[in-house]
């Protein structure tokens, strides 16, 4: 049984992901109902390149839509693609690529850079995620939309800034005369802002077009990787209902052999229309009032929910992504095609080795910086030891270890040391801050 | 605001010491005078400008291609990312005569660079850069292949200290290019991992889209001359060549060229590659002569 876990389903789609619409619609066409399930698990921390759409076929995961596909190749030992001849074959794949780079983008822009959408989008991923993964997901796909989208929006928009928008004017400064100039000035930048936004639309919308031509699909007849491609990215720019959806009515309004291609196809490759809360809480089989499945005919399973270990795993993440203790590069483990000379053996210890040393270093800079932090507590402290008058503690913190004879009074010292956090910041002159310290050891010690 | 009013001892005192402007310093002898050839400013070994060798620069070298198919004179001035008004190399800097004699110089940013060549050059036949097909296979050109030569130049640990280091970030002191090196890296790696929004990069993975991306260009080539069948090699034939120059010429280390491995199975790759280098880059250095060491493997 072969298991696809994807971003879960929103606004009657399957999934919220280009990428997961694409690799359903790719199952669908080429595996029996029975032989697979859909799972909205929406976690990207499942699979070991952390990305979905990931496919588990026993202990094998398999990942991107490129990755399934080419493993359900491998394992069927046929694809959609073999009608093809070699030239076909090249054109899908670049055009495939093209659609993934530019199609992505564009979705980038209107999903998740345009303002007001994004709001809306918060809102589907918390039907998706459990309590902490749902503030923290969203804000995590904004920051790489806006990576990929780098120069492909203006300055002035809000959306390119690392913030919110440019703030409005402020309330005293929204006088009579002040205020139509202000809204004049937002409808102009919004103006321009559309503009822009439907450049980069029609750009990507007129080459698929000319790309799909007459035909049923992109290759005649008959389906092939790239209809799946092409209908997972326009179909999520099509049925998503964004309050601010320039995109949509761009491909309504000036494409319409798209919209009719992503219409007509729509059924055969992602199923009719899906309850989002219906599937998410497992009555994916139940009916709907009009007579359909709320599924919409995918092979659903429910998600387990394992939230502890998920916001476990994704706490101990980041923390070792913070530290610098991460496994971002292997070197190929587990499933080798390649062949395994020894010089690929040697590269691959040498890669070890540096990664252990970066690991290394890492770990010595934090214990570093920790230990210099506490040396200077110590030292903080025993300066205020000094001007209490008691040159025991002086000493004691002046040895600077912790592990002096006398280790009780040391911790004192330190106690000190943090309980005056004038001292740490170095605010306050000696003055003010003699009697005070006095105050804190008395409570302290006696 | 209230302005406090000048205290009189100062007031005799700045008196006594009247502001005087000096005429401007006259430029420093070692810098540039602008000729009436255009300069390509690229990231170039100082030798290579002076020859018009290729730049070890992809983004330059496709440029430094293009206006050589064109035919349009240039020189190539090396440079670096801090010089450029965009901060990316290349740019042009060319200066006109014009009407009232005194000299106007135009820089010309690298996105702007093809229509500027396009109106200095001679007309050529080329197939248009906005059909569907090109902007595909450009996808492949800007995306995967650059990917695999960020990872296979910046990455791999030898590589990255033997060449990246040497070529883009050779400072006398050592601190510095080791600073400026790691900063390179960090570089790279946000860039490569924007196709890989997982945050993990395997470099299985990263060579084998190359790989892919590689078949279906030289696919696409066919047994034609130049790309899309165009009379005369165009921007994709100078995108294309960029990359399969630099890398079968540069010394990629045992066990960190599978991307050099991987323009060796296309042999129209070669022949294309090796059509640009003899037309266009005669003194360029040959594959064959400047064996990479891992080439035996």
């Amino acid at each position: 049984m072969l298991e696809l876990h994807i971003w879960g389903p929103s606004f009657t789609l399957p999934s919220i992901s280009p990428q997961s619409l694409s690799t359903i619609a790719y199952l669908r066409l080429t595996q029996p109902p029975t032989t697979w399930t859909l799972i909205p698990s929406s976690n990207p921390l499942l699979s070991p390149s952390r990305e979905l759409p990931a496919l588990r076929d026993g202990a094998t995961w398999v990942s991107g839509f490129r990755g399934v596909i080419e493993y359900l190749y491998c394992k069927n030992d046929s694809g959609l693609d073999d009608a093809l001849d070699g030239a076909q074959r090249a054109e899908a794949f670049a055009f495939g690529r093209y659609i993934e780079s530019e199609g992505g983008r564009l979705l980038d822009l209107s999903m998740y850079l345009t303002d007001g959408n994004f709001d809306v989008l918060r809102g589907v991923f918390a039907k998706l995620l459990p309590v902490p993964a749902r503030y923290y997901f969203p804000g995590v796909l904004r920051r790489e939309a806006r990576r990929r989208c780098d120069g492909l929006i203006p300055v002035t928009s809000s959306a390119s800034a690392s913030g919110a928008a440019k703030p409005l004017p402020q309330p005293t400064a929204m006088t009579a005369t002040a205020l139509p100039g202000a809204k004049e000035q937002i409808s102009a930048k919004g103006a321009a802002e559309r503009i822009k936004q439907v450049a980069v639309a029609t750009g990507f919308l007129q080459t698929i077009q000319s790309l799909l031509g007459e035909g049923r699909f992109i290759f005649g007849d008959k389906p092939s990787s790239l209809d799946c491609l092409a209908v997972g990215y326009l179909s999520l720019g099509l049925y998503a209902e964004l309050p601010n959806g320039w995109l949509r009515e761009e491909m309504v309004a000036r494409h319409g052999r798209l919209c009719s291609y992503v219409n007509e196809v729509r059924g055969r490759m992602l199923g009719d229309g899906v309850d989002v809360t219906a599937v998410m809480s497992g009555q994916a089989t139940m009916t709907t009032p009009s007579g359909k499945l709320a599924g919409g005919g995918l092979p659903w399973e429910t998600v387990e929910r394992k939230d502890v270990p998920w916001v476990t795993g994704l706490l101990l993440n980041r923390a070792m992504e913070i530290v610098g203790i991460t496994c971002t590069e292997r070197y190929g483990d587990g499933g080798d095609r390649e062949e395994k000379t020894e010089q690929m053996e040697g590269r691959r210890i040498e890669a070890r080795r540096l990664q252990r040393w970066e690991t290394a270093r890492n770990v010595a800079a934090v214990v570093g910086c920790v230990g210099a932090f506490i040396g200077y507590c110590v030292w903080s402290g025993s300066i205020a030891m000094e001007f209490g008058g008691k040159g025991k503690y002086e000493v004691a913190g002046g040895m600077g270890g912790g592990e002096g004879d006398d280790d009780v009074e040391n911790k004192m010292g330190l106690l000190e040391g943090f309980g005056s956090a004038e001292s740490i910041l170095g605010l306050g002159g000696r003055g003010t801050f003699g009697p005070r310290g006095e105050d804190g050891r008395d409570e302290v010690i006696e | 605001m209230v302005s406090l009013p000048i205290p009189q001892f100062l007031k005799s005192l700045f008196d006594s010491f009247p502001l005087r402007t000096y005429p401007a310093n006259p430029l420093p002898s070692r810098c540039p005078k602008f000729g009436t050839t255009p300069s390509l400013y690229a990231f170039a070994t100082p030798e290579d400008a002076v020859a018009g060798n290729p730049s070890f620069n992809p983004s330059c070298l496709k440029w430094q291609a293009y206006l050589k198919f064109y035919g349009v004179e240039f020189k190539t001035v090396p440079s670096n990312n801090h010089a450029s008004p965009t901060g990316a190399l290349p740019f042009i800097i060319s200066q006109q005569k014009s009407m009232s004699e005194s000299m106007e110089v135009e820089v010309v940013p690298s996105d702007k660079l093809a229509s500027w060549i396009e109106e200095h050059g001679c007309s050529l036949d080329v197939i248009d850069t906005d059909s569907a097909q090109v902007k595909a296979f450009l996808v492949l050109v800007n995306n995967q292949l650059r990917d695999a030569w960020l990872y296979a130049l910046y990455l791999e640990p030898n590589n990255s200290q033997d060449l990246a280091g040497k070529l883009y970030c050779g400072s006398s002191v050592s601190a510095v290019s080791s600073f400026l090196l790691r900063q390179a890296k960090a570089a790279a790696r946000q860039q490569v991992l924007q196709a890989y929004p997982g945050g993990v990069l395997d470099p299985r993975r990263i060579y084998a889209d190359a790989g892919a991306a590689l078949e279906a260009i030289s696919t696409m080539l066919g047994k034609d001359t130049w790309f899309f069948g165009g009379g005369d090699p165009g921007l994709f034939d100078a995108s294309v060549f960029a990359y399969t120059h630099l890398i079968l010429n540069l010394r990629w280390h045992t066990g960190e060229n599978t991307l050099f491995r991987a323009v060796m199975e296309h042999d129209n790759l070669l022949g294309h590659e090796r059509r640009i280098r003899d037309a266009f880059f005669p003194e360029a250095n040959t594959p064959d002569a400047n064996k990479p060491l891992g080439s035996e493997s």
